[in-house]
């Protein structure tokens, strides 16, 4: 059941600097950007904090540039400023088509990549691509930065290593040299919340990350290594399924994650060219 | 509501009030008048309107899906900041039967203030034993729910010899077929703005019947009919579930006279969901019979279905093939959910879709295509029995003769298929009056108290008022959704077309003549010779012996032209028919089905306006996509709560998930007026559902087609998605 907001407070930074002083002295804060999670629990009824931290203007964290031969994507780059990005585009398509998937218009307008890490849904587009392409969060804090693989990024279900006092400022991305692969099964063509989202890329050695079955987006150790030492695509499909440790929710069941993410692994490895 | 006062025959219309051979804007298209103002925001629907005071009512409402109320305290709500009325709604000792059932309600000064004052409504409830599905309810020891049972057998239908039929088949078909419950999902939620001037109550009712709103305004609050004014100028969506003033319309009225200020209350979307109604679920288990030449011959039934706490489920079966020898049986089943209500053409789309499945597997036994097969068992006789002309021609311009045999052979994991379906609805109305002023200046308005639940009423009461004066439409101002204005039933049944045209013909006609015994003086001609086109009055056949629209009314000086009307018979009939065609796609990694697209033959009598029309039956096919493909209602097994209350987990089709929709409308001006509202919406999720049969070989007896549920046949199958 909704209720008065008049009772929650907002802090309006005016700088990263800012931002990362009053995380330290006022915290805990729950910082916000596009809102597009909040506002969600918030009609739910559900949202129980009562101290807010709006990074919405911090211009300075929207940036996507290059950094090597990869990208470094700011935190506060929206869903649509990624689709828009040449340099996503020639370097990280299957972000921008990550990102296409996301919600409608409205959302991709609002929605931003740091927003969807932080969200820490299991569901959570983006975080397959950010997974299978090895990304770095660079995380600040008052006291400096600090780099956490994405891959270590996640501990639990809706857990990080984020502290309290931490905010996401960047992804930076390395040069994915290989085919790249995205896909998202949702009920509706749009605007549907994921039942499997994989991503994947095939550099030196495949690469292939899985959201919506388990706890965490997922990588497949298991089931890249098995593909490395030359594994055929029906091994790799039981190995996948193995690994994996899908739930019945509301959208979906166990059974049909487990079957469409073996699918879904079969389909892009024939893209792939495999056999 | 329709056909109230009718208890003598009504008049039959005079020759010339009968619809012109060659009309000028009669079944032209011509956009909805209200479609900038809706644009542009500048439409006020219940939800938007905002009176001086204004507060705002919310309902508390049962957690439970069965409880007894021992005792409710809102003092504490009462003190909260803000709050200026409460009520209780269901006494303690009062038993709730659902979750969503009302139990208190209080008005407050801001939204969230009445929120916030709802958590310290205090009420002691005794869960009792619930049923949550259909399945719990008819178990042998399902607690004793209901009074009188937990269900309630309906009559046998019967005709011919089961045995006989059944004897002479060649193919036998025996299976169990199911559709679930989904709710109306109207975006406007029911509610209104209540205001109270002395014992006048003013409401603003987001309603589908906007006189027998005011009339159920007057019963439930016991005052006169003549102290209550229902306003319905906008309103987003009813599908049958909006006729009255309903609990919250009462609760709201209660609120408002106890605060002494203006009140809305709007449901949200979870009360919307659990509260304000459903299509009841169907499932049936049939056997049916084929003769080895392709003759339906035999047809056995056992359905049931459930309605929710204490309400009915029945559903035309089978649906409109000819079984020679057939038994049917039928019990609604009761469980602790929400009651249903009609919605868009009640009981077709449950009939059509336990009935298309199955003709599809009867054409597969005798090896015959399925619209041949369909044609084959059409009906001999019906008022509307046009499906067989439908049949063909919709096949030709579908391309139906590019329909492979069952089961896409194709390589790949997309795999396509055809499928059809037929549909079938009364309409026609009556009972509705109108009332129409011309002035001196040449300005026309057209009054009628119906109301436009979004199918375009007031375009086609500025049309027909337009076609009959001879002027443009845009000459005419409508003036409709007021209870000030001449009775009009309500928006159910697709019977407001044929109920509100014939009025306005004949109240425009009578206004006419009246203008005309002005007019025949003054040129010295009989007025009886007069007839109205193009913007003149002027004598039959010599357009140049008349007057121009405007010197015609300034004869009226200072006396305008007041005129009252009634329908009358012989505008409009009933029955329709159509038939519809999809294509679709199918992945059989994911289960996923998508819609290319669907083509439609549909007949609704004389065509009004074409553009609404078709709109009509482009929002009847979406939603029996949303039928098919998307909705469903879960209530938890345990709880009996519903967890998906909302629409992100209650999904409907995007704009992308809407394929190309193709509409062929045969216009049968002879038929008089019909209406169009419903029957689109009743055979699409069955031609999806073959669709999705020819695509992939895989019968699909239950609704709705999830990825899970598709995929889950297909491994059954062994037809492909195996680990």
């Amino acid at each position: 059941m909704r209720g008065s907001i008049s009772n929650r407070r907002l802090f309006e930074p005016r700088s990263l600097r800012d931002a990362l002083r009053m995380l330290r002295d006022e915290g805990p804060l729950v910082p916000m950007a596009g809102c597009t999670d909040l506002y969600v629990s918030l009609n739910f009824g559900t949202l129980k904090d009562t101290r807010f931290l709006n990074l919405w203007r911090l211009d300075a964290l929207r940036k996507i540039e290059t950094r090597g031969a990869g990208v470094s994507i700011g935190a506060l780059a929206t869903h649509t400023n990624i689709m828009r990005s040449a340099l996503v585009g020639k370097r990280l398509p299957m972000l921008a088509a990550a990102c296409r998937e996301i919600g409608g218009v409205q959302i991709q307008n609002r929605g931003t990549l740091g927003g969807n890490v932080a969200n820490a849904s299991p569901a959570g587009d983006t975080l397959p691509v950010l997974a299978a392409a090895d990304a770095v969060v660079v995380l600040a804090s008052a006291g400096g930065i600090r780099r956490v693989p994405f891959t270590a990024f996640y501990t639990g279900y809706r857990r990080s290593v984020m502290r309290p006092d931490e905010l996401i400022v960047a992804f930076d991305i390395p040069a994915v040299h290989g085919r790249q692969w995205f896909r998202k099964v949702g009920t509706r063509a749009a605007q549907a919340i994921s039942k499997v989202v994989m991503a994947a890329c095939d550099d030196d050695r495949p690469r292939i990350a899985v959201g919506s079955v388990g706890p965490t987006v997922v990588r497949l150790p298991r089931t890249e290594a098995a593909l490395a030492s030359g594994a055929s695509i029906a091994d790799a499909r039981r190995t996948l399924v193995d690994e994996i440790t899908p739930i019945d929710d509301l959208r979906s069941t166990a059974e049909y994650r487990r079957r469409v993410a073996a699918n879904l692994l079969a389909r892009c490895l024939t893209e792939f060219g495999m056999s | 509501m329709q056909g109230r006062g009718n208890q003598t025959p009504p008049p039959k219309a005079p020759d010339k009030y009968l619809w012109p051979d060659k009309p000028a804007v009669i079944g032209t298209s011509v956009k909805r008048l209200d479609g900038p103002d809706k644009v542009a925001g500048r439409a006020k629907f219940s939800y938007d309107i905002s009176r001086p005071g204004m507060i705002y009512g919310k309902i508390l409402r049962s957690p439970h899906a069965h409880a007894r109320i021992v005792a409710i305290d809102l003092s504490a709500a009462e003190q909260a900041p803000g709050v200026k009325a409460a009520l209780v709604w269901k006494q303690p000792g009062a038993e709730v039967m659902f979750q969503g059932d009302e139990v208190a309600a209080l008005a407050a000064d801001t939204e969230e203030h009445a929120w916030d004052a709802m958590r310290l409504i205090k009420v002691d409830y005794e869960a009792l034993p619930h049923l949550a599905s259909v399945d719990q309810a008819m178990a042998a020891d399902a607690p004793a729910v209901f009074t009188g049972g937990n269900t309630k057998p309906g009559p046998v239908q019967e005709s011919g010899d089961i045995d006989a039929g059944f004897k002479q088949a060649a193919h036998v078909v025996d299976a169990t077929y199911s559709t679930h419950v989904v709710t109306h999902v109207c975006l406007e939620t029911h509610g209104c703005v209540c205001e109270w001037d002395g014992d006048k109550l003013t409401a603003w009712v987001s309603t589908q019947a906007a006189h027998g709103t005011a009339q159920g305004f007057a019963q439930g609050l016991q005052i006169p009919q003549t102290n209550v004014r229902v306003i319905t100028q906008y309103m987003g969506g009813g599908f049958g579930s909006k006729f009255g003033p309903d609990t919250q319309g009462l609760i709201c009225a209660k609120l408002a006279q106890q605060a002494k200020v203006p009140v809305k209350l709007m449901l949200d979307r979870k009360e919307e969901h659990l509260a304000t109604g459903n299509r009841p679920s169907a499932i049936a288990h049939i056997k049916a019979g084929v003769t080895a030449d392709g003759k339906l011959i035999a047809y056995d039934a056992q359905s049931w279905g459930t309605g929710g706490a204490g309400a009915t489920s029945n559903f035309p079966l089978p649906y409109i093939y000819v079984f020679p020898n057939r038994r049917r049986t039928h019990q609604d089943v009761y469980i602790n959910a929400g009651q249903q209500r009609a919605m868009r053409a009640p009981g077709h789309p449950q009939g059509c879709f336990l009935t298309e499945i199955l003709m599809d597997e009867l054409a597969d036994r005798v090896k015959m295509d399925p619209v041949e097969f369909r044609i084959k068992n059409l009906p001999d006789r019906a008022p509307n029995a046009m499906w067989g002309e439908y049949f063909t021609r919709g096949a030709k311009a579908f391309g139906w003769d590019k329909r492979h045999a069952t089961g896409d052979s194709t390589p790949g994991p997309i795999k396509t298929g055809f499928g059809c379906a037929a549909n079938q609805w009364g309409g026609g109305g009556r009972g509705s009056k109108a009332h129409c002023d011309i002035n001196a200046d040449g300005t026309v308005v057209m009054k009628c108290g119906t109301q436009d639940l979004g199918t375009g009423t007031r375009t086609i009461v500025a049309m027909v008022t337009a076609e009959t004066l001879g002027l443009p439409v845009s000459a005419v101002t409508p003036e409709i959704g007021d209870t000030m204005y001449p009775f009009s039933g309500g928006s159910g049944g697709s019977t407001t077309a044929a109920s509100v045209t014939p009025a306005i013909r004949v109240t425009a006609f009578k206004a006419l003549d009246a203008l005309c015994a002005k007019v025949g003086p003054a040129l010295g001609v009989d007025a009886a010779t007069l007839v109205a086109s193009a913007g003149r009055i002027h004598v039959k056949g010599t357009p140049s012996k008349g007057l121009a629209w405007k010197d015609a009314c300034k004869l009226l000086g200072t006396e305008p032209i007041s005129v009252d009307g009634d329908w009358m018979d012989g505008l409009s009939s009933t029955g329709t028919s159509g038939v519809q065609f999809t294509e679709a796609e199918v992945d059989i990694e994911t289960g996923i089905v998508r819609l290319k697209r669907v083509l439609t033959v549909q007949d609704c009598g004389l065509i009004v306006d074409k553009l609404t029309t078709e709109s009509q039956v482009y929002g009847g096919i979406v939603g029996s996509i949303n039928f098919a493909l998307y909705e469903d209602r879960i209530l938890d097994r345990v709880t009996g709560q519903m967890v998906n209350p909302n629409m992100e987990w209650y999904l409907i089709a995007g704009m992308s998930d809407v394929p190309q929709i193709d509409i062929i409308l045969n216009n049968m001006p002879e038929r008089g007026v019909i209406g169009v509202g419903e029957p689109p919406t009743v055979s699409t999720a069955a031609a999806i559902a073959n669709a999705v049969r020819n695509a992939t070989g895989v019968t699909m007896r239950s609704l709705p087609l999830t990825p899970a549920k598709v995929l889950d046949a297909l491994e059954q199958e062994k037809a492909g998605g195996t680990l």
